[in-house]
């Protein structure tokens, strides 16, 4: 039997062509960094584990295709998401308007409550840098969405983006326990009370 | 046949048991492990589109939604292997593999030994020797489905009614595990 690890979750990274997933993930996963492009065929996937409140976690982490070609293949894999991450890339306009079209995806294909967060790549490249990040930001917390500017280059934020999903995709989960057992503060208001009258007391007249 | 390892996919493609029965298999590490669920995960998704398509209609989608159209009409469900369009099985010289899926998606992946020799065709001098290597095919197959409906059982009742256990997460109950074993031995 596994005793490995105590938590399995499913990370999704999603956004645009060429707007560094895979960098994060390649970061992320195995703290190297490749300057080059090469697309994504379908999916990927990396697995890193990592340590919270002294309970093992495995993220395994889906790197999807951004290119069009790819879409009806990486829709199957949203199924079962704990976190996505929607990518785009802070030196094109272009991939951060696409964003809304990747939360209509996510709302098409995912589970409902999934975690999500936005992300900023190419952070490094502040002489280039044409998405704002106050627009950014106002945009994610209309959307009630975290939002980080990451980059894959210099590795700036690219742990915290991962351990935080991981941190709140665990605590919803034991939230979610707690409600689930016996809470005696709320006992009676959302529970369904099982005491009700008793059946044979009544037809005990009507017998025979 | 001889059954040599068993895994339970969730939904998402995460391994979340895995148990080699026979003690002669070689060990891979955990995170080989979870890439071997990924990519047959990844495999049973691609196979389901590659399914072919009746007069440019979709099968796959009709075909996972006839078992609701089918329980709802007759509040019976015939058969619970809801792997309809995906990878069903895999047969090599070393391993057979056979999948099963739930209807909530959860995958259990069999691995067994390989089919008897199938005789040649040009070897062959009776009709009836291949007759009986065909029979022999269907059998390993049938008994495979044999072992998923037990399993789906045990996992039925010593998993989903465990109220410790939290859905989509590895399965840690030994309970589970001992009546695994003794399914298989």
């Amino acid at each position: 039997m596994n005793n490995e690890y105590d938590y399995l979750f499913k990370l999704l990274l999603i956004g645009d062509s060429g707007v560094g997933k895979s960098c994060l993930l390649l970061r992320f996963a195995d703290d190297t960094y490749t300057p080059d492009y090469i697309s994504t065929i379908g999916v990927d996937f990396k697995i890193r584990t990592i340590e919270l409140d002294h309970k093992t976690i495995k993220l395994q982490i889906w790197d999807t295709a951004g290119q069009e070609r790819f879409r009806t293949i990486t829709s199957s894999y949203y199924r079962g998401a704990h976190g996505i991450i929607i990518v785009y890339d802070v030196t094109d306009q272009e991939s951060f308007n696409n964003v809304k079209q990747w939360l209509q995806e996510i709302d098409r294909y995912a589970t409902g409550g999934v975690m999500k967060l936005l992300v900023g790549n190419k952070a490094d490249l502040s002489d280039k840098k044409i998405v704002d990040y106050d627009a950014a930001k106002e945009f994610a917390d209309a959307l009630d969405i975290p939002f980080l500017e990451t980059s894959a280059l210099s590795s700036t934020n690219v742990e915290q983006a991962f351990v935080t999903m991981a941190r709140q995709i665990k605590a919803q989960m034991s939230s979610n326990v707690n409600a689930g057992g016996a809470n005696n503060a709320n006992a009676g208001k959302n529970n369904v009370n099982l005491r009700g009258q008793s059946l044979t007391s009544n037809q005990s007249n009507s017998c025979c | 046949m001889k059954v040599y390892s068993i895994y339970i996919l969730n939904k998402a493609g995460g391994l979340i048991y895995q148990n080699d029965v026979n003690a002669g298999l070689n060990k891979l590490s955990a995170n080989d492990y979870l890439v071997l669920a990924g990519t047959l995960h990844g495999v049973h998704a691609i196979s389901a589109r590659l399914n072919p398509t009746i007069n440019g209609k979709d099968t796959t989608s009709e075909a996972n939604a006839s078992p609701n159209a089918q329980i709802l009409t007759t509040g019976r469900f015939q058969d619970s292997n809801g792997n309809r369009s995906g990878l069903h099985s895999i047969e090599t010289d070393l391993f057979n593999l056979y999948v099963f899926q739930s209807l909530t998606g959860i995958k259990f992946i069999v691995i067994t030994s390989p089919n008897p020799v199938v005789y040649n065709i040009q070897t062959v001098k009776k009709r009836e020797d291949v007759i009986a290597s065909k029979g022999e095919l269907n059998k390993s197959y049938e008994e495979a489905n044999g072992v998923f409906k037990q399993l789906y059982v045990i996992y039925s009742d010593y998993v989903m009614k465990d109220p410790f256990y939290s859905l989509d997460m590895p399965i840690k109950s030994h309970l589970f595990d001992a009546k695994v074993k003794e399914l298989i031995s």
